[in-house]
């Protein structure tokens, strides 16, 4: 079966190339399925996902790799092919509710004008699906909501306006880019179920990104570990966080607070994520991992199959299996 | 009953808390204006240009020599000085009014496209904003001026023509923010056209400073064409153009007619004053970071 998503060999880079962002991703995600990307502030986590819409912000290009979308390489696709694919194909969810609508529209008509533009709707009925949307969302009183304008709404019913409007094309990808990090934890909770919910009933492919370990366990099918542009570790979400073969992601999950825990000091990761553009050479997490040796700071080891994940660590097959990360 | 008698009392505090600190005196000067303007062909005692020449240099009725059949005396030409202020504010009005809106539309559209695309199509309008305003304007007003003649529609064309470059500098600089805008952002993603984004996204949230900026212009507007008239090169004679007026009681000035050139003036004084203290105002009101506490 083919990928929904075929991301292979992604480089990105900021100014001219100079400042490289992203590093080689290669990722797959099948149609229906949940992937979570991890990683710290500055991994490349959001960039990736506009490089997949291919709206990368000015300075920043793709310097290397291809992204497949349904078999189609959506480098070769000009750019009104790609308008078309936007929204109807893929479509996008960003972390702040308050600036993801436009002040000055009703709800029902930034909803509306979606439904209308891909799916050949009239007016009326353009609106009427923006109520059904609204509906799928759980507002009350989506009809009353239609005429309202996004200051009327709390962030958690804007963030559901923003889902209804991503959903509004019937994608087949969903990008979520922390979707719940603006919201309440109770607000954030009901949101991740509603989008789980969502996706059962409409079928979509989501992928979503987040700094929340919790969620990505909870939510998503694979997990995706990034670091300082490089993808560290990949695979099934169960095997990724019970057996964790990257150090990095074995120092990520031994920094939860955990319940069970005496309440103390919490388990940072010693130091500080690299910046882009003055990474440091060999493996990017060694200034910082407990186990590194010289072959670590001489190169950069390769994404490597462990099974049924695959980690990007010299020393993976080596580590002993995690005994408990609580 | 009690809930209708509250959303009355709802509606007017909100009303009074937008009136507050209005400039009513301008905004009664202006509307005062506006109607005179409109109805000048009913109010003015005689036409504009009916001349009389055994009834000329006529001082105010107030003064020795003056009489109520002309309030404000009259001219070289014997023609009422009230009659001709009444049909010049028609004039500076319609031609202030007229190239605002000209130079607006130019301005505004220029203004987010350059914002929008960015590029060599941006630096191309703003290179060429830089060197319009590099130019002063009322000489270049008079270049143009003398190229395509004098008339008042060329007047019109010309005032555009100077002013569109303010509107497409704070235009273009407000739009840079507002892409920024995730709401801008995720109209891209969701595959609208540029031609959408602008109409539906950026002009309607640009519409504020562009009416805050046509408030403000007018005065100036109406400042060059009054100098131009002046000048002999704006609004061809015997139209009743305040500036034309200036310049005709020029000569009558040093013999001691005053109403020929001080009644114009003050005309131009008050239209302009309006229209800046309005503008402040608004700029104010709809500006929420200038906005008073309430």
């Amino acid at each position: 079966m083919s990928a929904l998503l075929d991301i292979e060999n992604l480089h990105v880079a900021y100014a001219d190339g100079r400042v490289p962002v992203l590093q080689g991703i290669s990722l797959q995600l099948q149609a229906g399925r949940t992937l979570g990307v991890v990683g710290e502030s500055g991994s490349g986590k959001s960039t990736l996902a506009q490089a997949l819409v291919r709206l990368l912000p000015a300075g920043a290009r793709q310097t290397a790799g291809r992204v497949q979308f349904e078999g189609r390489d959506l480098g070769g696709l000009n750019e009104r092919a790609m308008r078309e694919l936007r929204g109807k194909a893929m479509a996008m969810i960003l972390q702040d509710p308050l600036s993801s609508l436009n002040p000055l529209l009703t709800v029902g008509s930034q909803i509306a004008e979606v439904a209308q533009r891909h799916l050949g709707l009239n007016r009326a009925q353009a609106w009427q699906h923006a109520a059904e949307l609204l509906r799928a969302v759980r507002l009350a009183e989506p009809e009353a909501r239609l005429r309202e304008y996004p200051h009327q709404l709390s962030g958690g019913m804007r963030q559901r306006v923003a889902g209804a409007i991503a959903l509004a094309g019937h994608p087949q990808l969903l990008i979520a880019d922390e979707p719940t990090t603006a919201l309440d934890p109770t607000v954030q909770v009901q949101y991740l179920r509603l989008l789980k919910d969502l996706q059962e009933r409409h079928g979509f492919a989501l992928v979503l990104i987040t700094h929340d370990l919790g969620i990505v366990a909870r939510l998503c099918d694979d997990v995706a570990v990034m670091y300082a542009g490089r993808i560290v570790e990949r695979g099934p979400a169960a095997v990724v966080f019970g057996a964790p073969a990257h150090p990095y992601t074995r120092a990520l999950l031994g920094s939860l607070p955990s319940l069970h825990a005496r309440a103390g000091a919490l388990r940072a990761i010693p130091g500080q994520p690299p910046q882009p553009g003055r990474l440091p050479g060999g493996c990017s997490f060694h200034p910082r991992c407990a186990l590194a040796s010289a072959q670590c700071r001489a190169a950069v080891p390769p994404l490597a199959s462990t099974g049924v994940a695959a980690t990007a660590c010299w020393h993976a097959s080596t580590l002993l299996p995690l005994e408990a990360t609580t | 009953m009690n809930a209708l008698r509250s959303q009355a009392t709802l509606a007017l505090a909100t009303w009074r808390r937008h009136a507050r600190h209005a400039p009513v005196l301008a905004i009664a000067v202006l509307a005062g204006l506006a109607l005179v303007a409109l109805g000048a062909d009913l109010l003015a005692p005689y036409p504009p240009e009916l001349t009389a020449m055994a009834h000329r240099y006529q001082p105010p009725f107030w003064l020795q020599g003056g009489s109520a059949a002309h309030l404000l005396g009259t001219d070289h030409l014997g023609r009422d000085v009230l009659s001709r202020l009444i049909h010049g504010a028609r004039i500076s009005l319609l031609v202030g009014v007229a190239a605002v809106l000209f130079a607006g539309i130019c301005g505004t559209a220029l203004g987010i496209a350059a914002g929008y695309f960015g590029g060599w199509f941006d630096q191309v309008v703003m290179r060429l904003v830089d060197a319009w305003l590099a130019l002063p304007s009322l000489v270049f007003a008079i270049f143009l001026a003398s190229i395509v003649g004098p008339s008042t529609t060329n007047l019109v064309i010309i005032l555009g023509a100077i002013y569109w470059t303010r509107y497409a500098r704070v235009v273009r600089s407000e739009v840079l923010s507002l892409r920024e805008r995730d709401y801008v952002k995720l109209a891209r993603i969701a595959g609208a056209s540029p031609w959408r984004i602008m109409s539906r996204h950026l002009l309607p949230n640009v519409a504020n400073t562009a009416v805050v900026l046509a408030t403000l212009m007018l005065g100036s507007v109406v400042v060059t064409e009054a100098s131009l008239s002046f000048l002999g090169v704006g609004v061809p004679p015997p139209s009743p153009a305040w500036g034309l007026m200036l310049s005709d009681g020029r000569k009558g000035l040093m013999a001691g007619y005053w109403w020929l050139t001080v009644f114009p003036g003050l005309s131009i004084m008050l239209l302009v004053l309006a229209a800046s203290l309005i503008g402040d105002w608004l700029r104010d009101r709809l500006d929420p970071q200038l906005r008073p506490v309430q």
